[in-house]
Parts: structure tokens; sequence; C-alpha cells
């Protein structure tokens, strides 16, 4: 069975991730292009993976990477309500209090 | 292979609907179809342990864990980018040259057998015990921080 798609679908979802992380306004919207930038990530390797018969290093790989985001996403998650809390906004372009101001 | 090209234009499309859509919420509905999508196209690609951990960790927990962040903070409209065409070019173009160049390096193919799960749980502890043990530490430490981080208590004087 060929990959191609996957790995198109995997370079596509990387960079609409990357997309979403730059152009979008909001903390929350970033931590989603975040996931899907790793979920593109985690395509490639399970791709590339499965075309080696009898070995799981894809998979395994995959599966730690999956492991650190749950983590990511805590945090990230926890950050973005703790700077919610003290700036009362979500949008990283009024987060300026560490900004030199002109 | 139909299900395979299905799952990839549905993984696609609703990727897509996260960089367009309007609200915060309808985003990360559109991620959940996505994440789901993906989980098949890890069971067409024979990586079944890996397609439940994406429906149990990605939809389930970090999904739910982002809607309640969505709901806590509860912003006012999310502010569209000024301008479509330059996502869509940041999305396209560089999804297009970095798909064949990774369609280029594509080895033999391959088939492998139908159950690696069994395989799988085998080497997670024997071979890869140790990186097994230091993700649980790692998840442990990030779980204490962000009950930390996010605990509002007030400041003493």
């Amino acid at each position: 069975m060929s990959v191609g798609p996957v790995l198109y679908l995997a370079a596509f979802l990387f960079c609409v991730g990357l997309a979403t992380l730059i152009t979008r306004r909001n903390l929350i919207m970033m931590l989603l292009g975040l996931e899907l930038m790793l979920n593109g990530a985690n395509l490639n390797l399970v791709a590339f993976g499965s075309a080696r018969a009898s070995s799981v290093e894809g998979e395994m790989f995959a599966l730690f990477v999956i492991l650190v985001a749950v983590c990511e996403a805590a945090v990230g998650i926890a950050i973005v309500l703790r700077v919610y809390h003290f700036f009362k906004t979500s949008d990283p372009g009024n987060i300026s209090q560490l900004k030199e101001r002109f | 292979m139909a299900a395979l090209y299905i799952l990839v234009i549905i993984a696609a499309l609703s990727g897509l609907g996260l960089l367009f859509v309007k609200t915060v919420l309808n985003a990360a509905l559109s991620l959940v179809i996505c994440l789901l999508s993906i989980a098949g196209i890890y069971i067409v690609l024979h990586a079944e342990f890996l397609a439940v951990v994406q429906i149990l960790v990605y939809a389930g927990g970090i999904l739910l864990l982002i809607i309640f962040g969505i709901m806590i903070t509860s912003t006012p409209q999310d502010v569209r980018p000024a301008s479509k065409w330059p996502s869509f070019l940041l999305a396209f173009l560089p999804a297009l040259m970095l798909g064949t160049c990774l369609n280029g390096v594509i080895p033999a193919e391959a088939t492998r057998s139908s159950n690696t799960i069994a395989t799988f749980g085998i080497e997670l502890m024997t071979q890869f015990a140790a990186p097994f043990e230091f993700g649980g530490v790692l998840v442990l430490v990030s779980m204490v921080g962000a009950m930390i981080t996010a605990s509002f208590q007030k400041q003493k004087q």
C-alpha cells in the first residue's frame, strides 16, 4: 500500500498548523495550531514506520510525541489561564508588559 | 485504499477549517474531526495501538482540556486574519513542496502483519522501558506544574 497521500496530508497539516499559529490572534487558537503541527509530524513517523515491516520504532516514536504533547497542552492551558487572569485578554498582541515602549 | 483517501480528504478539510473558521469553539470541534480521521488513518496503516491512544488522549483528553480553557477564558469573537490569501498561500505552497520532497524518499513498499499490538507491547516493556518510565515522570511533573500554575490563590500581603 502506498503511503504517498498520507505524506501529503502530513505536510499539509503541518503547514496549516503553522499558518494557524502565525495568523490567528488568540492564545488558544495558537495552541490548537501547535497540536495540529504535532499531529502532522506524527503522521509522518507512522507512515515511514509502516513502510518497514517488523519494526515498531516509528509507532513508538509517535507514542512518545503524543506523551510530550499531552504535557505541553496541560502546561500551555495552565499558562493561558494564568495570563488571562492577569491581563484579562487572550490576544497575544495585547500582552505587552515586557515590551519596550517607544 | 478508498478508505485511506476518504480519511485523508476529511482530515485535510477539517484541518483547513481550523484556519478559516470564525470562533475558537468551532475550531476546536473541527480539530476533533481532524484527530479522529487521523486515528482512522493509523488503523489503515496497521498502527492500531496508536489509533486507540490517539482517540483516548487527543480526542478525549487534550480537546476536553482545550474546550474547558475556551469556556473559562470566554473570549469575544476571534479576529480573523486581515486578508485570506497570505494565510492560504502560507498553508498550501509549503505543503506541496514538503509533500513532494517526502514522497521522493519513500522506501520500497512492504506489508505489515495485521496485528502488531502484541509486538508493540513487548517492545514497549523491554527495549523502550527506560523512555517509558521517563515519560511517566514527565507526565507527573507537568501535571503538578500545571496544577500549581493554574490555581488562583490570593497573594499574602
